[in-house]
């Protein structure tokens, strides 16, 4: 077969694991770490 | 065919997209900007937004400072009177401590919500006014402030709604602005 | 007779071929789909009876429950119907989008036993605990919030039927490892990119839920002294809303899937519809926030981009598939010279007689105008705090997930049964009448329930609310909403139970199935045209009537929140 290899695109849109973990770690960082930073930068009363 | 349920054929990356497609695509992406910069922009510049400073404390201490604002508040036959510019409303199962507060209006007040125990919600309601309401989550172990101005004279009323246990539905208060 | 029910006319390779869709299905994949739709529809039915009790309490003229039993059967409510007819659906629409779309074995099979096995005693397990809740503990809703404490029973069971999610999961993750190990270049079809995706957005869900849930039994058995409320909400959410994402990404995929098999649809661009299902993977979990807008702690930078999904980067990927999927319908039928050459006439000639497709027709209108509309507006951090726990949110989420996700999961499930377990629908006049009845009837009742929320403020979660003690203060004048939510919602059930008549009726009772689709699937096979070639305008004109409606409701909203007190800083 003399078809030329998809264009990176397309290769990026089919690596569903790389996808999957690149989301997986930025959920965790925009949800879950940003809030944990958050709560505990939550001072105590004065 | 384009089926869903088979793997395309070739470099589909190429293929060309319907102007309509197209179209609804450039008006959907102005929609998320609009829906995103109103958003921000109301924070920075809008006088209605559910944030304040937050501090951790402890049960006992909460306690032991909202009881010091009921001792120093005046009692009127309507409600307390703060004594300065703080006001403190505190949940427990089923009833607002704190509540019935009587405040001025056009005076810029600084709320601090807590709970003695559970969750809680303080809805807040203007007396026989349609949507005229907001709704905050109160949480043990926090003390959130928030200023807060009155523009209306009248009866506003709280209801608790966040299920804080089978007696809920009778947590009822009372903020009225003269 | 259940053991006949499972079985088909497998060769011995343990494959049939689908005579209508071509598809290669291997037992291995199909039995267990079959075990975890049964069981799905047996919660819908739970769920059903305790949605009938609960709206007749929340219709206070009639107030059928006391407190105690109000929150019971709320309790059974949620769990039987948001997590287990969901849950069980979604393993199910996996195994269909993974093995069974590739024409592939699902490999570890076992695991598929096991895991719903897992889930089937776990699920048992928090019915009871919430059927013998009794002080001092409370009843858990859906949300337990700590801490105010539930059955230590009732977060075991979560945390053990999380984990048989994840056993029953594993093998669709199995199959597509294998299918990209053994054909790299191939691109995996849309249904099951699909179907990854939702199966990637559950992994966020569950594992978010074994962090809260696990912490918390400990807690409430005394292990764990002290469980923060704050922290309990952050992660909490993760699971509680993450798992209405899945539902969402299950949804969609079953929308490409069933507007194909039974109107004509095809994909109109696959880079763009792909696209739209990356950002959901990205996304969509961030949504979580939304319902922490109205909470202390947390920032407004964390609360503004995390309810934002990244700029409305979900909210774009909604919008895509809201004109894709309609688009893929139009242009294929316009291809298949179907409906002529009208702006409408694709729509109006679609087999809205077969429960399948107007299921799926209705899913998709209704889940964005009730559903979509409603979330965005309140996922807004300050337009929230006029509907955070009012019966507004209850309102929102009937029509994402009692219209949308139901009315599409019951449609997958008409063809379930006639593909799957070749039966043919008995009750041929209810079959086509109960899409639309529940479609009307549940619309309305979630109309009402917005209302109540968004006009009088009408509280969630409370079931006396038109007199107070102690004070003249009530929401009596939600009385007539309640009232219209309480018949709709009598009339929503009626259209269930019908469902459940045909449905189990079909599967006792049915002939064996007439094999085909209304609209051939080799028809169209090859045209002069690519799809995408065909106009889409009436697609346009529709979410553009769609965005217009929304722009109304954001304008009002707006309105509305200015109108209140000044509070923040």
């Amino acid at each position: 077969m003399d078809e030329s290899p998809p264009p990176w695109p397309q290769r990026l849109f089919n690596s569903v694991w790389v996808l999957a973990l690149a989301a997986m770690l930025y959920f965790f960082l925009s949800y879950v770490l940003w809030g944990l930073i958050d709560l505990a930068n939550t001072g105590p009363a004065g | 065919m384009s089926s869903p349920v088979r793997s395309p054929e070739g470099v589909w990356w190429n293929r060309s997209v319907n102007p309509h497609e197209r179209r609804w695509l450039s008006i959907s992406l102005l929609t998320c900007l609009i829906l995103f910069s109103w958003m921000v922009g109301w924070r920075m510049l809008g006088a209605q937004n559910p944030m304040g400073p937050t501090y951790r404390i402890e049960p006992e201490a909460w306690q032991a400072k909202v009881e010091a604002y009921i001792e120093a508040a005046e009692s009127s036959d309507r409600g307390i009177v703060p004594p300065g510019d703080d006001v403190y409303i505190s949940g427990r199962q089923w009833l607002w401590t704190g509540l019935p507060v009587v405040l001025e209006v056009g005076k810029e007040y600084t709320f601090h919500f807590g709970s003695f125990d559970v969750q809680h919600g303080f809805g807040l309601h203007r007396r026989d006014e349609l949507i005229e309401q907001f709704n905050l989550q109160v949480l043990p172990g926090y003390e959130w402030t928030m200023p807060m101005t009155f523009k209306h004279p009248g009866v506003y009323d709280v209801q608790c709604n966040e299920f804080c246990g089978v007696g809920h539905r009778v947590m009822h208060g009372q903020i009225i602005v003269e | 007779m259940a053991i006949g029910l499972l079985e088909n006319d497998y060769g011995a390779d343990g494959f049939r071929t689908c005579r209508v869709t071509g598809l290669r299905i291997h037992r291995s994949a199909e039995v267990p789909v079959k075990m975890f739709g049964l069981t799905a529809v047996v919660a819908l039915i739970i769920g059903g009876i305790a949605a009938l009790l609960v709206a007749l309490t929340r219709w206070e003229a009639v107030g059928i429950l006391g407190a105690a039993d109000f929150y019971k059967f709320l309790s059974l409510h949620a769990w039987n119907l948001l997590i287990f007819w969901m849950v069980f659906m979604e393993i199910a629409i996996l195994y269909v989008g993974g093995p069974i779309v590739l024409g592939r074995k699902l490999p570890a099979s076992w695991m598929a036993n096991t895991g719903w096995a897992v889930m089937l005693g776990s699920a048992l397990l928090i019915d009871y605990a919430i059927w013998t809740t009794a002080p001092p503990d409370n009843q858990p809703l859906l949300t337990s919030y700590a801490p105010l404490q539930a059955s230590p029973l009732f977060y075991l069971g979560a945390i053990v039927f999380i984990l048989g999610a994840v056993i029953a999961a594993l093998p669709f993750f199995f199959c597509i490892w294998q299918q990209k190990r053994e054909e790299p270049d191939k691109t995996l079809p849309l249904v099951t990119f699909g179907a990854f995706i939702t199966g990637i957005i559950a992994v966020e869900a569950l594992v978010g839920g074994l962090v809260t849930y696990v912490p918390t039994y400990l807690w409430r058995i005394g292990v764990v002294a002290h469980i923060d409320a704050a922290w309990y909400r952050h992660m909490f959410w993760i699971i509680g809303h993450g798992s209405q994402q899945i539902n969402l990404a299950a949804m969609i995929t079953v929308w490409y899937f069933m507007t194909w098999l039974t109107a004509g649809a095809e994909v109109v661009s696959e880079k763009i519809s792909r696209g739209a299902f990356i950002l959901y993977l990205f996304f969509i979990n961030m949504g979580a926030a939304h319902h922490l807008m109205a909470d202390p702690v947390l920032s407004s930078g964390w609360k503004m981009w995390n309810t934002s999904y990244a700029v409305y980067g979900a909210v774009l990927a909604s919008l895509i598939h809201a004109f894709a999927i309609p688009a893929g319908l139009e242009a294929g039928r316009r291809k298949r010279g179907l409906g002529g050459d009208t702006w409408f006439g694709w729509l109006r000639t679609a087999p809205w007689h077969d429960p399948g497709f107007s299921a799926t027709a209705w899913s998709i209108i209704l889940f964005g105008f009730l559903g979509g509309i409603t979330g965005v507006l309140m996922g807004q951090m300050q337009l929230n705090t006029l509907r955070h726990n009012t019966l507004a949110v209850p309102g929102h989420f009937h029509g994402t997930v009692a219209v949308g996700t139901t009315l599409a999961f019951m449609g997958l499930l008409y063809y379930v049964i006639r593909l799957f377990f070749n039966k043919e629908w008995v009750l041929d006049w209810f079959a086509r009448l109960q899409p639309h009845l529940y479609a009307l009837a549940m619309s309305i009742a979630a109309m009402a329930m917005m209302e109540a929320g968004i006009v009088y403020g009408a509280p969630r979660r409370d079931p006396v609310t038109m007199s107070i003690p102690g004070t003249d203060f009530s929401f009596a004048a939600a009385g007539p909403m309640y009232a219209i939510m309480g018949v709709a919602a009598v009339l929503a059930v009626a259209a269930g139970v019908i469902f459940i008549l045909v449905a189990v009726g079909s599967l006792l009772f049915g002939k064996p199935a007439r094999m085909r689709v209304p609209v051939p699937l080799s028809l169209g096979a090859s045209g002069d045209r690519p799809v995408h070639d065909h106009s889409m305008r009436g697609t346009f004109a529709m979410v553009g009537f769609f965005l217009a409606v929304m722009a109304l409701f954001y304008g009002l909203d707006w309105m509305w929140l200015s109108r209140l007190w000044e509070f923040g800083g």
